[in-house]
């Protein structure tokens, strides 16, 4: 057998081996960032231009199926994955805690005002996206959480239908881009 | 040679599986066989050494009609690397 040395450089071979390759390859956040940027923009074009009484609806129809079909994108991936990372496994219970955060404010929102509603869900947002870009070392994500913050601040100062326009603001920044990039890097990595 | 060192994780593959799960909260049989180079036969042989120490545990399973085999690192083979790695590095320097 080896002497020490060898079987050091061996044992830190192997784990950088098994850490290397972001896994995430950014399908949640284009998929979360596409409904919620079209969401944001039909609540916004139905208030503004129609006199349709119930714009809200569109979030209400289409979170839930994002939701649906996030979790069977979910599932499928975590049977197909060939190893799983602490990241990994931590990631499903942080959405999950900011998803349950989001749906209480948005079920008691009618308690406080909708005006405040909109910049906490902003800030919910920015809480996920740091962490995760912590997760996985994904610098990209941190700024958009950085953004986000920055967004729910004005938000605490506009009117609701511009409120809209700076969710789907966020929605660009801080979902779409950090997701293109994460699959442009996992496609990299593949190939 | 290297004496008073655990002889189950003082053998290549054994100590590149277990060097691959500590960072890890499971791995796949596919994923261990790519980054270890080892044959199938030879991986298996040792994953089943390693789970009859306790050191690992082996769920099968299957996924689309194939079958797949998650490996992990249970505590005591958490335990038994670390006590390997301090054991290594006191050889390396005893001070």
């Amino acid at each position: 057998m080896n002497n020490a040395e060898e079987q050091l450089q061996l044992i830190e071979r192997m784990i950088k081996q098994s850490q290397q390759k972001i896994s995430d390859n950014g399908q949640f956040y284009l998929l979360w960032g596409w409904v919620a940027l079209a969401a944001s923009l039909i609540h916004y074009t139905l208030l503004r231009f129609t006199d349709f009484s119930m714009p809200y609806l569109v979030w209400i129809i289409l979170m839930p199926l994002a939701g649906i079909v996030s979790s069977i994108m979910g599932r499928r991936q975590s049977k197909q994955a060939d190893r799983m990372l602490y990241s990994d496994k931590v990631m499903p219970y942080l959405w999950a805690g900011c998803t349950i955060s989001m749906l209480i404010l948005i079920v008691l929102g009618y308690k406080i005002s909708w005006n405040i509603v909109y910049p906490l869900l902003l800030i919910i947002w920015a809480i996920g996206l740091f962490s995760s870009g912590a997760l996985i070392r994904f610098k990209p994500l941190m700024y958009a959480a950085a953004l986000n913050w920055i967004l729910a601040i004005f938000a605490f100062f506009v009117a609701f239908d511009v409120q809209l326009l700076l969710i789907a603001c966020s929605m660009l920044f801080s979902y779409l881009i950090p997701g293109y990039m994460l699959q442009a890097q996992a496609r990299r990595d593949a190939a | 040679m290297l004496p008073n060192l655990n002889p189950l994780l003082h053998n290549q593959l054994r100590l590149s599986i277990v060097s691959l799960l500590i960072g890890l909260e499971k791995a796949d049989f596919n994923f261990l066989l790519k980054e270890t180079g080892a044959s199938k036969g030879n991986l298996s042989v040792q994953i089943n050494k390693l789970k009859e120490a306790e050191y690992i545990t082996v769920n099968k399973s299957f996924v689309n009609n194939y079958p797949k085999t998650e490996c992990a690192l249970s505590p005591k083979g958490i335990k038994a690397f670390e006590e390997y790695v301090a054991g290594i590095k006191k050889y390396i320097d005893p001070s």
